[in-house]
């Protein structure tokens, strides 16, 4: 009822705010659903989004906004008194994705600058950047992996003549990554602890944000950007942190039985020093694009393991690193070429994927996808799109994921576009891709904009 | 015998050499005048219609404003359909391109395999929206002429990257500006048709209507200027990726 009223208060403001000067309301309904192939064909997604993006100008101002209203799961009725409460039968929650004011000009005519919840896009390779760490990953659908949330944030471009700027960013309050909804939830925190001779019977996940201070829970973050002959570059730097959790301290607690054990762990979130670099530009006639960034972890990352046998008597206690106070770098490299007949390629190697850390822990993939358009662009296919995942080039066959993710989508009519496809997932090892491999799915989509 | 033979030879050459020099003179000052018509103004500013449509005569609208700066600055944004709205085309001197979509949040300069394809769904290609001119990208040869037009083929300079193998361009005599474009590609296919219709605003004539036809997808766009503004001072901030990405 609260989401509602808030809700309800937004569109008045905005209402009013539209009475005073031309506000410009844009957005979309999307409806996105997939479907499982195995096991009685269950719903594996229901999206119903409203997005309402606002933008009003006056002078040097800009206000921008957006909103979701959706209708995201499933019901999660359980008993009778839950059909009483809307919000278990009929759940819609509001997602406000960015809502900022950007001053141009402000006190010197190069100057730009934009306070408010906003998404800073960093990086040109495609959808996987690796440069792009100032906002949080937003993961809650595992098959959209370039998404992320605004941050609540201040940022100053200094533009220069031609196209080189100067960006620097604050983002006073750290937030971490949404992590996948269920039924993929457990699929980017890796494999469930096991131990040897004992059974786990319960595992709790305690995370423990940094303290809301500017200097435990701020991020701070600086691009400069050009352009060399035919070639765009830039070249950032991130003090920021992992939006991934890592287990700080783990307390093993053997329980009376002698069999079982009961782990509790404390999860905090890395501090990290991230060099940036990426370019775009051509080879001939063949788009190409670099993009790479080298994780320094602040310190070395220690779990303080407490084996408790016996309350009344002292833990056994053991160290292990996680992660060395050492540097690892994701990258990706990628190119891109669109043929006379108008078909399209794209291929990319990436190495190390968003939620991978840690030297000897990245994997590699290859992603490529071929679409071709048809019927004066009523029609977009896409045969070939898909990735193949390994640890281990070497030994691919122990360790390899697939994924293949056919298209197709009518647009036939203006601001109209309707999609089906399907996911298909095969591999071998502790992949990400072989970990969906049991969730293979069609998919059906429509969306209108406005 | 033999000297008055190689004289009557060497005359000749030396008639055929000039008169082709003289030829290709005249071609270049022809399109050195459509360029001066075509960039007389400092600025401009026009929000225009374009109609695309498809070879069952289906049709598509979608409305954009226009931005142009000497020769060799331009800015395109779709305004609507919705779905498209706030695309934008940045063209700037020395061949670079930048496009921005909304969807992304950022711009992506324009790589040479994409200039030849169409411009968001629409029968103008990159290349075609670039801003450009023409004597500083084409050699020109003047083929043949009436009473009203000259026609020329215009060839891409050496080092100048074109889609298009060459240009056969109709030029109005009495006012420089161009009637009719065809453009044919390396196999000597024609593959686009242009037609232009100029009318005059004040001191300057500008084409209120360009008819693009891709022969090779049977599919025609008309852009048409629905309203025009010239000299009006734009500023360089506007032609800037800073402005572009700002919508």
């Amino acid at each position: 009822m609260r989401k509602v009223f808030v809700f309800l208060f937004i569109m008045a403001f905005l209402a009013d705010l539209k009475s005073q000067e031309t506000l410009g309301i844009t957005g979309h309904l999307l409806t996105d659903q997939r479907l499982g192939m195995k096991n009685e064909n269950p719903w594996l997604w229901n999206e119903n989004r409203l997005s309402l993006q606002f933008n009003k100008r006056s002078n040097k101002l800009r206000f921008q906004s957006e909103i979701w209203v959706r209708h995201l799961g499933m019901p999660q009725y359980k008993n009778l008194a839950d059909l009483s409460n809307k919000d278990k039968v009929q759940p819609i929650s509001l997602d406000l994705r960015e809502a900022s004011i950007n001053i141009r000009g402000f006190l010197f005519e190069p100057l730009d600058l934009k306070i408010g919840r906003q998404r800073i896009a960093w990086g040109t390779a495609d959808k996987f950047n690796p440069t792009d760490n100032l906002n949080p990953y937003d993961l809650e659908d595992i098959l959209d992996f370039g998404r992320h949330n605004g941050s609540e944030a201040v940022s100053a471009i200094w533009n220069f003549s031609g196209t080189t700027s100067l960006q620097m960013v604050y983002i006073p309050f750290f937030r971490p990554a949404n992590l996948p909804l269920a039924p993929f939830s457990g699929l980017l925190s890796g494999p469930e602890p096991t131990l040897e001779e004992w059974e786990i019977v319960s595992i709790e996940n305690n995370t423990f944000p940094p303290k809301f201070n500017l200097k435990e829970g701020a991020i701070l973050g600086g691009r400069l950007k050009s352009s060399i002959r035919n070639t765009d570059v830039s070249v950032s730097y991130v003090y920021g942190r992992d939006g991934f959790p890592l287990p700080e301290k783990t307390t093993i607690q053997v329980l009376q039985n002698f069999y079982s054990t009961k782990l509790i762990n404390e999860l905090v979130f890395p501090r990290y020093h991230i060099f940036g670099a990426d370019l775009a530009g051509s080879i001939g006639s063949v788009g190409v694009w670099t993009e790479a960034a080298l994780f320094l972890p602040q310190e070395e990352f220690k779990q303080t393991t407490y084996f408790i046998y016996d309350p009344s008597l002292n833990p056994h206690v053991y160290d292990t690193v996680l992660m060395a106070k050492k540097a690892f770098l994701k990258f990706v490299l990628g190119a891109d070429y669109t043929f006379k007949d108008g078909s399209y390629i794209n291929v990319q190697y990436l190495h190390g994927f968003v939620h991978e850390r840690g030297n000897g822990q990245l994997n590699d993939y290859l992603l490529f996808g071929w679409e071709k358009r048809f019927s004066s662009d009523k029609w977009l296919v896409r045969p070939i799109a898909g990735g193949i995942a390994t640890t281990e080039f070497k030994d691919f066959s122990k360790n390899y994921g697939l994924i293949y993710s056919p298209e197709i989508t009518y647009k036939g009519i203006d601001n109209l576009e309707i999609g089906i496809g399907a996911y298909i997932f095969e591999g071998n090892g502790g992949n990400l891709f072989n970990g969906l491999k049991d969730f293979n799915m069609i998919a059906a989509k429509m969306k209108y904009s406005f | 015998m033999k000297i008055k033979f190689l004289i009557f030879w060497s005359l000749t050459a030396i008639f055929f050499l000039l008169s082709n020099t003289t030829n290709a003179q005249d071609a270049t000052s022809i399109l050195n005048n459509v360029d001066k018509l075509l960039f007389a103004p400092k600025d401009q500013q026009s929000e225009v219609q374009l109609i695309l449509s498809d070879k069952s005569g289906n049709q598509r609208i979608r409305e954009a404003q226009l931005w142009q700066k000497g020769k060799e600055k331009r800015l395109f944004r779709f305004t609507s359909p919705a779905a498209e709205a706030g695309i934008g085309f940045l063209s700037l001197p020395d061949e670079v391109m930048y496009l921005y979509m909304p969807a992304f949040g950022k711009e992506r300069r324009i790589a040479s395999h994409v200039k030849n394809q169409p411009f968001a769904g629409t029968d103008f290609t990159y290349e075609d929206m670039e801003s450009v001119n023409y004597a500083s990208k084409y050699k020109a040869e003047l083929l043949s002429q009436d009473d009203k037009s000259w026609y020329l083929k215009l060839t891409p300079l050496e080092g100048i990257r074109s889609d298009y193998a060459w240009v056969e361009v109709y030029v109005d005599k009495q006012h420089n500006y161009p009637l009719r474009m065809e453009s044919y590609d390396r196999s000597g296919k024609k593959v686009k048709s242009s037609v232009y219709t100029f009318v005059k605003d004040g001191s300057y004539w500008y084409p209120k209507e360009v008819h693009m036809t891709d022969l090779k997808r049977n599919h025609s766009t008309r852009m048409i200027s629905k309203t025009i503004k010239f000299d009006s001072n734009l500023s360089d901030d506007l032609f800037t990726v800073r402005n572009l990405i700002d919508y």
